[in-house]
């Protein structure tokens, strides 16, 4: 308790008897800048102050420590104001009174004293916040820190500690995630690509997608420029088996009701006019060709996309060829919004997702190349698969061990014929495997003599071919007069050490580069996701108009018959009752002559 | 975009897909610093590329201290060396659209263009005219159109004096992020076309040393534009639709701006579809 007086005092003050009534020597702390003409206590005072913090704690006589009992009082802060107590207010109150020497101090004593007491007001928290709010960029920043700081663990101070690197035998999902930076510094080269923070950006994103997800193979496949927001895709294989029930099934479904309700509507809108069952519309809407099934075709890859990295990454729905056919009708931009509607002609099937990764399909099927001999087909598949996969040919192909690498000057080569394609084309069906619409009519034929008669069949469509797999790219359709792929050298000043671009003409944006003698290779697209048609577009013209009902006999207008005509048909009709009668007669006499 | 300082502000467009190589940005920073000297110009810009079959146009503008009047182009294939293009005239514009496809990358290259001539009489056998189009010419036309359709600039970055030069405005800040998020912010850097046409009332409140040139929200067909921003709102990006590869960018609340081409030099006629 002793203690406690200590801490207070810095100025001393002396308080007037005249004012108070009573001398009280204390000390105390004061806002009030210190006045000289209020006297000062003598030093003895201080001295005993001194002895007091060096003797520590002693016992005060009953009248000292009442009056320091009464200041502690004064000195306690209220309950409500910082740095308010009746001391100070006191105090302040007092000097400014001496200070002006005024006749009026006592009238003014209130007064002053609610001054002072305003004039202090403080509050503790303001009503009104200032409030800014998140700029956007610092909502982006705070995401990708997030994102940072999961992968980067936590800090760590200890400097002589070795640094945690993985082990090279574990099994860690992160091996998984492709070495964006070496693939960098190769496209940095050629001039082509993205800055390298974000490459540094993208991968650290990519890690969200190895620990949720079960994947086998990944890979940046690109940027895609939208009219508000952009895209970073990725595609991804996921493990055999793990491929989930198809996502666009269930929207499937949705389009076929909506689309239905909708033909139905547009036919049988008006209520007055009454349509007899028999007439149906002529349309026939094409057979439904079913997508392949999961995890082969164009449903190899899974897709992932978002809008910025350190933003979710969201799957993309598995495509199916109704809108591989629909996508190669329209030219859109995207938006940026995956539930984007696409309002075009003709309609297509689904949302700017679904456009989204059909374009995506046709983008990898037609730009995924390879150096020639990379790639090669399996020797040792039966002969039974062989077959299976249809008249395509081989669909599948493996890593060649002993590709041993072809020099610069060939992977450079402007035609074109040291680099091939790797993936499947997409045929005019949509699809990559050929399906034969009737098969599904007449059931499942198993036996090879009931397909080859079905072929034979006018009805029967043909099977569409593509080109076959690990076609050299020079075999590629033209643009226009410009050659398909446009292979170039990366350096003109260090050509010792440069790499071999390809840089396609019909996907614009579709960049392939060739390091360390064609054994490292990979493809990224930058671009709006078009198509470079040669020409202009050219939308499809609506089909003809249907006519509402086939002629027949029911429906066809006859001429209402003229005057003469109704009385030589009534004239003959009065001539056959006649005869009616006349026969009925006729008969009665006979038969009556029987009776009798 | 200004070629001092080329090798940092190309990263700001380098989300659009548009960057340079060490080596080309090695032998830019040279090169430019020689063609500014050696043709006395105030100031000489980058412009962009142009991608041809067998081989990349860089092009750079130099220009004097009234930036819309002097504006000489120059084209090279290396960043090294440098080759003055002749200034696109009418005719040579109107000639350029009739060649199709790529730029092939030689600049002697001669583009062909057919076209039947009827003879009055209407006889079958019509006469067959064969223009030819230097591949040179057609270089400068495309460039002139682009500068033309889509060459972009902040509101109050030039001033117009009163005896109609147009100066750059030294005490120019950037737009505000709000500011920079309309499309009205930005302006055409060319003659005016569709200001002359505005009704006196709307003239009224605009201010005739900063606006004298259209605003972007006159573009026909309106979305024509595509403006996001980049590092949250760190930086703006506009991006062309209808010349694909144009991209203008600026960081708000600093005076760094600029622009770049990288494309085929092909214009998007296909825009009223796809938007």
């Amino acid at each position: 308790m002793a203690q406690m007086p200590f801490r207070f005092s810095i100025t001393r003050l002396d308080v007037c008897k005249k004012m108070k009534g009573e001398s009280r020597k204390v000390r105390g702390r004061s806002t009030v800048p210190h006045d000289d003409s209020v006297s000062e206590a003598p030093s003895n005072q201080s001295q005993r102050y001194d002895d007091y913090e060096e003797e520590g704690f002693r016992e005060l006589p009953p009248e000292e420590q009442r009056c320091v009992n009464a200041k502690l009082f004064l000195m306690r802060e209220g309950s409500e104001v910082d740095g308010q107590n009746l001391y100070n207010h006191l105090s302040t109150l007092l000097t400014k009174i001496l200070v002006e020497k005024s006749d009026d101090a006592l009238n003014k004593l209130e007064d002053e004293s609610k001054d002072f007491k305003r004039e202090k007001f403080t509050y503790k928290e303001p009503f009104i916040k200032d409030n800014p709010g998140r700029t956007p960029s610092e909502v982006l920043a705070h995401a990708q820190w997030q994102m940072m700081k999961t992968a980067c663990g936590d800090p760590k101070f200890i400097p002589n500690e070795s640094f945690d690197l993985p082990d090279e035998d574990e099994e860690d999902i992160y091996r998984l995630i492709p070495n964006l930076m070496k693939q960098a510094l190769f496209f940095e080269q050629a001039g082509v690509g993205l800055p390298r923070e974000e490459f540094i950006r993208i991968t650290t994103a990519m890690r969200e997608l190895v620990e949720k997800w079960p994947i086998e193979t990944l890979r940046f496949w690109g940027k895609i420029l939208g009219t508000r927001k952009n895209y970073y895709v990725v595609e991804a294989e996921f493990k055999d088996g793990e491929y989930e029930s198809d996502l666009s099934d269930d929207e499937g479904d949705e389009d076929k009701s909506s689309n239905d309700k909708i033909e139905d509507s547009m036919i049988f809108d008006d209520e007055s006019t009454t349509v007899t069952d028999e007439i149906k519309p002529f349309y026939k809407p094409p057979p439904r060709i079913p997508c392949e099934s999961l995890g082969t075709g164009l449903n190899k890859h899974v897709y992932f996309v978002c809008n910025e990295p350190g933003l979710p990454w969201i799957r993309l729905p598995h495509i199916n060829p109704a809108q591989i056919v629909a996508a190669r009708k329209i030219r859109r931009f995207f938006t940026g919004d995956l539930g984007e509607h696409i309002v075009s002609h003709p309609p297509f099937p689904g949302l700017e997702k679904n456009l989204l990764r059909a374009q995506i399909a046709r983008i990898s099927a037609a730009t995924t190349v390879s150096p020639i001999g990379y790639f090669r087909f399996d020797d040792n598949e039966e002969e039974e698969d062989a077959e299976e996969s249809g008249s395509n040919g081989r669909n599948t192909c493996i890593i060649d061990q002993e590709f041993e690498g072809m020099p610069l000057r060939d992977l450079c080569d402007p035609t074109g014929q040291t680099w091939c394609h790797h993936m499947q084309s997409v045929l005019p069906q949509g699809r990559n495997t050929w399906f034969n619409p009737m098969e599904g009519k007449s059931g499942e034929g198993g036996e090879e003599d009931s397909d080859e008669e079905e072929r034979n069949e006018p009805d029967e469509p043909e099977p569409e071919v593509g080109p076959p797999l690990l076609t050299p790219v020079s075999e590629d359709q033209p643009v226009h007069d410009s050659p398909a792929w446009i292979p170039r050298i990366s350096s003109r000043l260090v050509p010792e050490f440069a790499v071999a671009m390809l840089q396609s003409n019909t996907w614009p944006g579709s960049w392939t580069f060739g390091a360390e003698r064609g054994r490292y290779f990979t493809s990224l697209y930058i671009g709006w996701g078009q198509k470079n048609l040669g020409g202009a577009f050219e939308p499809e013209i609506p089909p003809d108009v249907m006519e509402e009902f086939p002629s027949g006999p029911e429906i066809t207008e006859a001429d209402d018959p003229s005057p003469e005509e109704e009385s030589a048909f009534k004239a003959a009709l009065a001539d056959k009752e006649f005869d009616a009668e006349f026969g009925e007669d006729q008969a009665e006499e006979e038969t009556s002559d029987v009776d009798d | 975009m200004d070629s001092e300082g080329l090798h940092l502000n190309i990263d700001y467009v380098g989300s659009s897909g548009i960057i340079l190589s060490p080596e080309q940005k090695a032998a830019l920073q040279t090169s430019l610093v020689i063609l500014k000297n050696s043709g006395k110009f105030h100031r000489v810009y980058f412009w962009g590329k142009i991608l041809g079959v067998k081989d990349d146009y860089f092009i750079a503008q130099g220009v004097g201290r009234d930036e819309m009047e002097n504006r000489k182009t120059f084209y090279s294939k290396d960043c090294v060396h440098w080759g003055l293009l002749p200034p696109a005239t009418k005719a040579m514009r109107e000639q350029s659209k009739l060649a199709q496809g790529r730029f092939t990358g030689d600049p002697s290259y001669e583009f062909e263009h057919t076209e039947q001539k009827k003879s009055e009489d209407g006889e079958e056998a019509g006469e067959e005219e064969t223009i030819t189009i230097k591949e040179e010419d057609r270089l400068s036309s495309v460039i002139a159109e682009i500068d033309e359709d889509v060459k972009i600039v902040p509101r109050s970055a030039f001033i117009k004096t009163p005896d109609g030069k147009i100066n750059a405005n030294r005490s120019f800040e950037g737009l505000s992020v709000s500011e920079s998020a309309k499309l009205c912010s930005y302006m055409h850097f060319r003659d005016a076309i569709c200001l002359q046409e505005k009704s006196l009332l709307q003239k009224a409140n605009l201010d005739k040393a900063i606006d004298f040139m259209d605003t972007l929200e006159e573009d026909i067909p309106k979305g024509s534009w595509s403006l996001q921003f980049e590092r949250g709102s760190g930086l703006v990006t506009l991006r062309s639709l209808l010349w694909l590869g144009y991209v203008f960018y600026h960081v708000p609340g600093t005076h760094m701006y600029g622009s770049c081409y990288v494309g085929n030099g092909e214009k998007n006629l296909d825009l009223p579809f796809m938007l």
